[in-house]
């Protein structure tokens, strides 16, 4: 128990594939009814970080998909250490629902680390979001992880990203 | 400077230079709020010792004034008070709990359906399940949380419980929190203050800089809640600065667990002790009806045995036949049959196996019964039979034993046969009493009048006087007389003995007189006759009483003449009145001759010359 644990929430706009993406690499504690009743699910993840190894232990915060926080779901995400922005590569508007959302953290809570899914990358005849656009969010401090929950490609990149941007940001 | 100036200089140099001083000082405020300050703290002392204007003149500025930063800032004034107004709150609810808990909880034992199909289901008594589910309690774990990030500080558990991610309940209840607050609260800075669920329950108190969290199994004293509260408080109190800092390492707040260790616990208190499910009332309430209980079972036990004992009792009563015996209530009898007049009361055998007459109700139909000890009842009402006589009824004979008189003995073997039941009579054993018996001797015997008869417990005793021939009659009176025991005739005297006795006195000394010679004076031929009648009666009487006597007949002489002829004169004066005696019937046997003596004076008395009867000295 005496392990560094960190805050992290999931945040992004309906049906983007929040839960499916960190469904795979996470220890799934409670149900996902906790999303349509509560409106968050915790779920956790132990993992290690850097040339240290140092280990932490990342609570990870699902937030149920809004393209808008209500308070509610703003009193969620305090005291989170950081986030994942779950962006539908097939559907160009959720990065726009992704931006404003981060932008409303960075109001309300200052700037905190994040990296940014860019999921169903196995859709890739329906890909909306260019190469240019990941590209700009790289340099935007988005973190951008092209991903798909489906196969799990990159999602454990993304959290290991993400632990060692928490853990130095400390 | 002018003439004036120099005079005012002269006159007021060193007041004037004090003036200017004074308005300088008065001017910069600087200077006038150090003297304030100075004189302040001292003025408002006196001002508050002196009256209460000081008091009254600053309470609305200081009201309105805190009242706006208190609204502009609540949640500071809350943090500011929150160690202060946390034992203030608690004392008052747990006072405020404890006078209610009892009504609550008195209300939850009386009244909840489901406790009571649970108890039922259980097998158990409903205040058995209440209490069981009231007191027994188990804090399994103690969560100790950020609640901003929802991160754990520190989390303890009992070592019975199944282990989930700690981490994810801690950030999931936060969450919950957070949810609930802002859904229903809200932004209040309220929160869940306990969660039910089942036998679980979350009890959660809030803090700015923690949030304490236990779950308990069981139900939860309400003491529990304060507790964590006074924990919380605590931890605020000590541990405040590491908190704000903490860095999200679990555990890592030096003397954190020590708070909270106390709160892990397992609570199972002995029943009645502290808080006695029923009170004394309900106790001693509890304790009448199961005492009423037991006696109205003792009494019916008892009752049904008495019953018993009473049916068992008519059974062998002769008399009395019962067709139903039955309870009535629980206290009453009812016996139902017949009934012989003569028959023991059955309320007198109620009584004997101890059931009051005011319990029996008797419903009996009269007939008359053939049972012998009935059979002798009736024998012995109708005969009525007097002290000495027994009346006894066996195989259909009515015996009689002991003395009654001859007319009862009769009216007993008329009316006897005519009793129902009875057969046949035995007097035999039945003798006379004395006076009939008495009564039936004089009938038999026939007794002279100078005799006395009675009759003593069956033994006649005879006295009187009576001829030889009735006392051989008496000598048969037991053959004669059934009945009587013995005879006493002591004092019953021979008839004829008494008149011998009489003649030997008549005849002894009897004397005839003589002349000279042998030859009677002439008149005495009548009492010769006399004794001769009375010698004979003496002779029949001496044979019927088989006595063998005799009489001497002493011839005797005077003085003068010589021996030989008076030795002669003698037996001849004997002889002459001895057959004179025999001529007038006597035997000769029994007269014997005898010869006195020869008088030794010579004188001539007539009167010496005589013959005299005389009792033979043998008799």
């Amino acid at each position: 128990m005496a392990e560094l644990t960190k805050k992290i929430c999931i945040i992004g706009d309906f049906a983007v594939g929040k839960t499916s993406s960190v469904a795979r690499c996470v220890n799934d504690v409670f149900s996902d009814k906790y999303l349509t009743t509560v409106g968050v699910k915790i779920d956790t993840k132990e993992m290690t970080v850097g040339v240290a190894a140092t280990p932490v232990k990342l609570i990870i915060w699902d937030i149920a998909g809004t393209d808008r926080f209500s308070a509610v779901e703003f009193s969620y995400l305090r005291g989170s250490s950081g986030f994942i922005l779950v962006v539908d590569g097939t559907r160009s508007h959720t990065l726009d629902v992704a931006k404003r959302l981060r932008t409303e953290t960075q109001e309300r809570y200052g700037d905190i680390p994040c990296v940014t899914l860019v999921n169903k990358s196995d859709l890739a005849g329906e890909w909306e979001i260019d190469d240019e656009t990941i590209a700009a969010l790289e340099s935007d401090g988005f973190f951008p992880f092209v991903t798909s929950a489906k196969t799990g490609a990159n999602v454990e990149l993304a959290f290991e990203r993400l632990a060692e941007l928490v853990v130095t940001d400390q | 400077m002018n003439d004036l100036d120099k005079i005012k200089q002269i006159l007021f140099g060193n007041e004037k230079k004090r003036l200017d001083s004074l308005v300088r000082r008065l001017e910069r405020p600087e200077s006038r709020t150090a003297d304030v300050a100075d004189i302040l703290p001292d003025a408002v002392t006196r001002s508050y010792n002196m009256d209460d204007r000081l008091g009254k003149a600053l309470s609305s500025p200081l009201e309105s004034t805190l009242s706006e930063a208190i609204r502009r800032e609540p949640k500071k004034f809350a943090d500011a008070l929150y160690p202060v107004m946390g034992p203030a709150i608690r004392k008052a609810i747990a006072e405020a709990i404890k006078s209610t808990l009892q009504t609550i909880n008195t209300a939850i034992e009386e009244k909840s359906v489901g406790n009571r199909y649970k108890a039922w289901r259980a097998g158990v008594p409903l205040a058995q399940y209440v209490f069981q589910k009231s007191v027994v309690y188990r804090v399994d774990e103690v969560y100790l949380v950020d609640p901003e990030s929802g991160r754990l500080v520190s989390y303890l558990y009992h070592p019975d419980v199944d282990l989930k991610d700690e981490d994810a309940v801690s950030a999931m209840l936060t969450a919950i929190q957070d949810f609930v607050r802002d859904s229903f609260a809200h932004g209040t800075g309220g929160g869940l203050g306990s969660v039910v669920i089942d036998e679980y329950t979350v009890l959660v108190s809030q803090g700015p800089h923690a949030m304490l969290a236990c779950v308990v199994q069981g139900v939860p004293p309400a003491e529990l809640k304060v507790e964590l509260d006074a924990a919380n408080e605590r931890v605020h109190l000590r541990h405040s600065q590491a908190l704000d800092d903490f860095d999200g390492v679990a555990g890592s707040i030096k003397g954190l667990d020590i708070e909270l260790e106390n709160l892990l616990r397992v609570q199972r208190a002995t029943p009645a002790e502290d808080k006695p499910l029923i009170g004394w009332k309900g106790k001693l309430v509890l304790f009448t009806v199961f005492a009423g209980f037991l006696y109205l079972l003792a009494n019916a036990f008892l009752m049904n045995a008495k019953v018993e004992k009473l049916a068992s009792l008519i059974r062998q009563t002769p008399g009395i036949l019962t067709t139903e015996i039955s309870r009535l209530g629980h206290r009453g009898v009812s016996v139902e049959g017949l009934q012989d007049p003569l028959a023991a009361n059955p309320v007198e055998l109620a009584a004997k196996v101890g059931i009051e007459s005011d319990r029996l109700r008797t419903t009996f139909q009269s007939f008359q019964s053939l049972e012998p000890d009935i059979i002798e009842k009736r024998a012995v009402s109708i005969l009525a039979p007097p002290e000495n006589v027994v009346l006894q009824f066996s195989n259909g004979v009515l015996i009689a034993q002991g003395s009654a008189s001859a007319s009862y003995r009769e009216q007993l073997a008329t009316l006897g046969p005519m009793i129902g039941g009875v057969s046949v009579v035995n007097v035999s054993g039945l003798r006379l009493d004395d006076s009939a018996l008495l009564e039936e001797v004089r009938r038999k015997l026939l007794p002279p009048d100078s005799v006395d008869l009675s009759v003593t417990h069956g033994v006649v005793v005879v006295s009187g006087v009576a001829p030889k021939k009735w006392h051989d009659i008496l000598a048969t009176t037991q053959s004669l007389v059934p009945g009587v025991s013995d005879v006493n005739s002591k004092a019953l005297k021979l008839e004829e003995r008494v008149t011998l006795v009489n003649l030997v006195a008549q005849l002894n000394g009897r004397t005839v007189y003589f002349n000279t010679g042998s030859e009677l004076l002439p008149n005495q031929d009548a009492k010769i006759s006399k004794a001769a009648a009375a010698l004979r009666e003496f002779e029949r009487l001496s044979k019927v009483l088989n006595l063998d006597v005799s009489f001497r007949v002493v011839g005797e002489v005077d003085g003068t003449g010589n021996e030989a002829l008076n030795e002669s004169l003698m037996a001849r004066r004997a002889g002459t009145f001895r057959d004179a005696l025999i001529s007038y019937g006597v035997s000769s046997s029994l007269l014997l001759i005898e010869t006195s003596t020869i008088p030794t004076q010579d004188d001539a008395d007539p009167k010496k010359r005589r013959a005299v009867l005389k009792m033979s000295s043998n008799n």
